[in-house]
Formats: structure tokens, C-alpha cells, sequence
């Protein structure tokens, strides 16, 4: 258990470049994905990671997840650095940071049945009790939705939202004190998005988790998160209290972001401000000068061609904004 | 907006649509019943989640089911007054592409990774438009420009691999443009592509339904981009449409139970955050063990003994709309006010 007040996750000036080649067989170039990246999470938190494709959030992901060494910079776990651990306790550390991934069809194993699912996390740790790990596998079963007779079948005879719900069984065997869900309703439907939400609320707030939620989709991690963090070409561009961020965004990008965002009533979405942003998102093998937004900025000047803005405090307490212009 | 220019004139008609998996006799219809008609400059938009029949019913107005595996069994489509159902594959080959066009869900795999953009633009060029390779390929470098390619001269050198998501998606649509269509069907075209991104492609869409006055016929689960583009509004559940009306309707008084879970399900403006949202209980049904009655009964919150006997037509409201239920027809469903009400219920 982590002491109240103290950080739980703390990630320090962390870039990550990956070394490929321009179309397959091209000349060697370097694509930065995560870029200088500042954040924390304290104890019993949620923290939210929104940006597109590209942006760099799921590696940010992987790093704190110890899955990718970061080129530069550290991820602290209670004050000690990921990077300076021993093999034994990286593993020590696994039991406490678990992940949910965006395709449940993908991140089980289809000829495994429920039950063995479950007791992997137990037997990979040596925690497995013939007496007390079979209780245990039905209560997770009872705190995720499924049946208790679920444990007997494989995960390919349940739908998409029941193999998410059984994804978040298996990562909560270990009782983690840090959840990482990548896109955990991305792939799923409307109407079942709403209950892996509400079951990811539950958890989070009965077993006082950490979790860092990585989603494209704004309205989900404001909904879901207590702070957030806004990506764009591998930087956090903006990052404060979900409210603050969503009401009163200060960065151009969150704007457009947010701006973008289609609203499910006809006449909400006539009336709506809307800002376009012409072009696309950075390319990260070919990051642009100055400030990563600047080309496609209604609000650049000369210095966001040329200087790369660091994040520095914008509108409400706690509000960091990487943007020269921003006010 | 899009949707106040419709002329009135139905382009394509869709009556009583029906298409079974399986033999003829199979009792899996994931179109069951379908009707609509989609006008001049009139975009109509298809709503519903994973097997709900969206697709196949696209897929059977266009006559592109895959073979030995599902089959329209019955029902007329009609595009510009001719009559499409029933034609053999050869003479749909002259429809498709001249008077009824589809842009498919995935620009990635509809595309061939091994040949540039421009001779995939330009192939079918050469094919509709008699002429030589030279106009046809600065047709197609015209039409790229259309849709909003930058430098569309080097983006015919370009590969699919090459461009972006967006881009692919763009080229998808230039090639839906050469026969000069009447109506586009558009399957999922913001799906693969980022929200800022999603938008652009949003707008083109209905700058080029502006110019040409294309009836489209929208496939989505967003609805989001239902509720920025669309004016008529089907939503579909396990093959059936449940309710059809104007998107002013169907969204400020949704008449089917089924489309008050949905749009209360991503309603996070009326929900203090970190709190629970709205949910649908259960998942949508699979076809070949529907609920007996109505397929939404075994998650509505209404549902009476009725529904769970009848399968209910789809008829008019107390509201202006379509909706096939029990309870909506005899006009008791309670008033939707606004989902802060109803939430308060549950």
C-alpha cells in the first residue's frame, strides 16, 4: 500500500525514439514517438490520455508499463526507477501495475478456458492456493459481471463486451495498485461502452486504484479521468483537471480537439463553434520545427516556427500548456 | 447544413428489403423488412451496432453479398425509377459505379497495396469514360484535387501505404466520383480516421453532395456524425429498422426504447463526470436466437407481456416519426424530456 499524499507513478522528461527505414527498404530515419513527457499519478487516481493516431500515447503507455525502455528521461514507481530495476523486481513490480488493451479478441488466449485465464497471473507469481485461488477467481467473476459458470468455457464463446469484462477480471487478479487501459472501449459497441465505463468506475473507486486511461475519445476520458493530459506528436501539450481542460481548453489543439467532437443532437451541433484545422497531424519521422501544431495553427507566430514552447502554467491552478501564444 | 437541399425526388428506393444467411429458407435475416427511399441531395443516415444489418443491407442494394453465403430473398430496390433487384451480376455491373456508388468501411483493404494511387484511379476511368490513358490520367489527377489531395500529381506516384488514413479515405471517394453517381452509399467513412480528420471528411462529403445533388446514404454508428450531416435518421436492431424519422426527431424525441438507450448511453453532458453512466443491459442479440417478439425486448426497460410475443411493425407515433414498438404505438412511452429524468429512475 502507497502512503496517502505521496506519488504513485511519476514520469520524468521521457522521449522515445525508434530507429525504422521510410517505406521498408528506404533511408534510415528516426520517428520520435513520445517527446519530453512530464507526468504523475497519485494514489487511488485517475489519469486521462487523450490524443489521435500517432500521437504517442500508447507507447507513453508502454513505458510506464516497463513493456518499452524510454530513450531518455525515467518512470518512477513509489520513487524508484523502472529503468534501475533488477529483472526480480520488475517482475515484483508486474503483480502491481496490470493493463487492459483495446481488442479483448486479441489479448486472450482463445484456447485457454476462463478459469485458466485467471489463475495465470496466480501461477506466473507463484501465488497460486489450491485452497484460496478458486474462491478468489469467483469473486472476480462476481465484481466484473460475468457467471460463475463462465469459468469452465473459453473466452471465444462470449461477446466483445464480455471478453473486455473478463480482460478486466484477469488484470485486477493481483490486486494492482496501478491499471493501465489502452483504448479499453474502443472496439467495443455504443451501448456496451457505457457498461465497461460504469464497471471500470466501480472498480476503480472500491479498490481505490490508480489507473491511466489512454483513449482517443475526449468525452471518455473527461467523463472517466480527474486530470488529463492532451498529446499531440508525442508532447503534452495541455494537461490540468479534466473540468478545467474541457470547459476552458487553452492550447489551439485541444480547442480543435474538443471543437471536433460531434454532438448527438441535431441542433446542439448546428449552433456549436467550430473550429477547422486544415492538414493533418504531425508526422513523427518528420516532426516539424518550433512548436509541433504550428503548421496547422491558425494562432502561429514567427517564435512557434522556430522555438519549441515548454509547458508553463495557462488558465486555472494546475493547467500546463505548451503554447507561446496561449492566454 | 446538408439535408435542406433535398429536392424531394427519391433516388433510391428500398422496399421491404429481405436477405438471408444461408439458404433460401433460413430463418437468419440479417435485412429483415427494410424499407427506405433516399432523395436528390438528401443524405439518409443508417444507425445501429455490429450485426445490426447496416452493412449487408448496403452490401444487398448494391449486390455485392458474398456469394454461397447470403442472398436477397426478397423485396424491390429501384435506383433513378429502374428497378436494380434481380439483375444477374453482369448487367449490375452497369449500375454499380454509374447510377449507385459504395464507399466501403476500410480504405485500407480496399485499396490495392501494390499499385499507386494512380493507376487505381485512373483504371476505372478508362473504363467508364472512353478516351485515352493521357485525359484519364489528368481526369484523375483533377478528381483527386476534388477531394481535397494536396499535390494530387505526386499523390498518383504514391502508394496506399503512403498516405494516411484520411487521404485513403479521400481517394476512396474520388473513385466513387467517376461514374458521376446518383447516390453514394458511405459505409463507415469516419471510422478509421481521427476525429480533426473525421470532420474534413464530413465536410467534403456534403460539399460534394452540394454540387452534385448525390443522395447518400450514410452508414454509421457515430452518432455524433448522424446528428452534424444527416437529415433522415433509420436505426436498425438485429435487421429490422426500429425507428425512422427526421434526424430533428429521432433526436430530440426519440420514439423507440432502443434509441433512447443509445443516445443516452453516450449523453456525458448530463452526467456529473466519474459517475455512472446510462447503460443498456446486455448485448444485441445474436440472429440465429432472436428474442420471440420484439428482438429489443430482452433489454428494454418497458418491455410488457406483449413484446415478448408479437413482433411489432413499424407504425406511426404520437411523434412525427416511424417506430416499431408496443408500447410507442399506443402512445405510452413516457415523454422524453430530457435523459436527466430518466436517469433519475434507474
Amino acid at each position: 500500500m502507497t502512503s496517502p499524499g505521496a506519488v504513485l507513478l511519476e514520469v520524468d522528461g521521457v522521449s522515445k525514439t525508434f530507429n525504422a527505414r521510410s517505406g521498408g527498404l528506404g533511408r534510415r530515419i528516426q520517428v520520435a514517438a513520445v517527446n519530453d513527457v512530464d507526468l504523475r499519478i497519485e494514489p487511488g487516481e485517475t489519469f486521462g490520455l487523450v490524443g489521435e493516431t500517432g500521437s504517442g500515447k500508447s507507447t507513453l503507455g508502454r513505458i510506464v508499463l516497463g513493456l518499452e525502455a524510454p530513450t531518455q528521461g525515467s518512470v518512477r514507481f513509489e520513487g524508484q526507477s523502472i529503468g534501475a530495476m533488477s529483472r526480480r523486481q520488475l517482475k515484483q513490480l508486474r503483480r502491481r501495475m496490470q493493463v487492459v488493451f483495446q481488442d479483448p479478441y486479441e489479448s486472450l488466449n482463445p484456447y485457454m478456458t476462463v478459469r485458466e485465464i485467471l489463475e495465470e497471473p496466480f501461477r506466473v507469481h507463484g501465488l497460486y492456493d489450491s485452497e484460496r485461488t478458486p474462491a478468489r477467481l469467483g469473486e472476480l467473476l462476481d465484481v466484473v459481471g460475468l457467471p460463475r459458470a463462465a469459468l469452465r468455457r473459453t473466452s471465444t464463446e462470449f461477446s466483445g463486451g464480455q471478453q473486455q469484462r473478463l480482460a478486466i477480471a484477469r488484470s485486477l487478479t493481483l490486486d494492482p495498485d496501478l491499471l493501465v487501459a489502452d483504448e479499453p472501449t474502443a472496439a467495443l459497441d455504443v451501448s456496451i461502452q457505457a457498461q465497461i465505463l460504469n464497471l471500470m468506475l466501480d472498480i476503480q473507486r472500491a479498490r481505490k486504484m490508480s489507473m491511466l486511461l489512454i483513449s482517443h475519445n475526449l468525452l471518455v476520458v473527461r467523463h472517466m479521468s480527474a486530470r488529463l493530459g492532451v498529446m499531440y506528436a508525442g508532447r503534452i501539450v495541455e494537461t490540468g483537471f479534466s473540468e478545467d481542460v474541457y470547459r476552458s481548453p487553452k492550447h489551439p489543439y485541444t480547442m480543435a480537439l474538443l471543437s471536433a467532437v460531434p454532438v448527438a443532437n441535431p441542433r446542439k451541433e448546428r449552433e456549436r463553434h467550430r473550429i477547422k484545422v486544415s492538414g493533418e497531424a504531425a508526422d513523427p519521422a518528420s516532426l516539424p520545427s518550433g512548436c509541433p501544431f504550428h503548421p496547422r495553427c491558425w494562432l502561429a507566430e514567427e517564435r512557434c516556427r522556430t522555438t519549441r514552447p515548454e509547458p508553463r502554467p495557462v488558465g486555472a491552478a494546475g493547467q500546463l500548456v505548451a503554447c507561446h501564444v496561449a492566454t | 447544413m446538408t439535408g435542406t437541399n433535398a429536392d424531394g425526388r427519391p433516388v433510391l428506393e428500398v422496399e421491404d428489403l429481405r436477405t438471408a444467411i444461408g439458404g433460401k429458407d433460413s430463418r437468419r435475416l440479417p435485412v429483415n423488412g427494410v424499407s427506405f427511399t433516399v432523395s436528390a441531395g438528401e443524405t439518409v443516415a443508417v444507425v445501429g451496432e455490429s450485426g445490426s444489418g447496416k452493412t449487408m443491407t448496403a452490401l444487398s442494394v448494391m449486390g455485392l453479398l458474398p456469394k454461397g453465403v447470403a442472398q436477397v430473398v426478397g423485396g424491390r430496390v429501384a435506383v433513378s425509377g429502374r428497378v436494380i433487384s434481380g439483375l444477374s451480376d453482369r448487367e449490375m455491373q452497369s449500375v454499380r459505379g454509374v447510377d449507385i456508388a459504395y464507399m466501403p468501411q476500410d480504405p485500407v483493404s480496399s485499396l490495392n497495396p501494390a499499385l499507386t494511387i494512380g493507376l487505381q484511379v485512373t483504371e476505372p476511368i478508362l473504363v467508364h469514360r472512353k478516351g485515352t490513358r493521357q485525359q484519364a490520367e489528368k481526369d484523375a489527377v483533377d478528381l483527386l484535387g476534388k477531394v481535397g489531395i494536396p499535390d494530387p500529381r505526386r499523390a498518383m506516384h504514391a502508394y496506399p501505404h503512403q498516405l494516411s488514413g484520411g487521404m485513403r479515405q479521400r481517394v476512396l471517394l474520388a473513385m466513387c466520383l467517376i461514374g458521376q453517381p446518383s447516390t453514394l452509399i458511405a459505409d463507415e467513412p469516419t471510422t478509421a480516421v481521427d476525429v480533426t480528420t473525421q470532420e474534413q471528411i464530413i465536410d467534403l462529403l456534403a460539399s460534394i453532395q452540394t454540387e452534385s445533388h448525390l443522395a447518400i446514404l450514410l452508414i454509421t454508428h457515430d452518432l455524433g456524425v448522424v446528428a452534424r450531416i444527416a437529415s433522415t435518421v433509420l436505426v436498425m436492431y438485429a435487421g429490422r429498422v426500429v425507428e425512422h424519422g427526421s434526424a430533428e426527431q429521432v433526436f430530440s424525441e426519440p420514439m423507440h426504447p432502443y434509441t433512447r438507450g443509445l443516445l443516452q448511453s453516450v449523453d456525458f453532458d448530463s452526467v456529473t463526470p466519474r459517475t455512472r453512466l446510462f447503460a443498456l443491459d446486455g448485448a444485441p442479440p445474436q440472429l440465429g436466437n432472436l428474442p420471440a417478439g420484439c428482438s429489443f425486448s430482452s433489454r428494454c426497460q418497458y418491455a410488457e407481456p406483449v413484446c415478448r410475443q408479437a413482433v411489432p411493425e413499424l407504425a406511426a407515433t404520437t411523434g412525427t416519426g416511424l417506430s416499431a414498438c408496443h408500447v410507442a404505438a399506443r402512445g405510452e412511452l413516457p415523454p422524453w424530456t430530457s435523459t436527466q429524468d430518466l436517469r433519475s429512475g434507474t
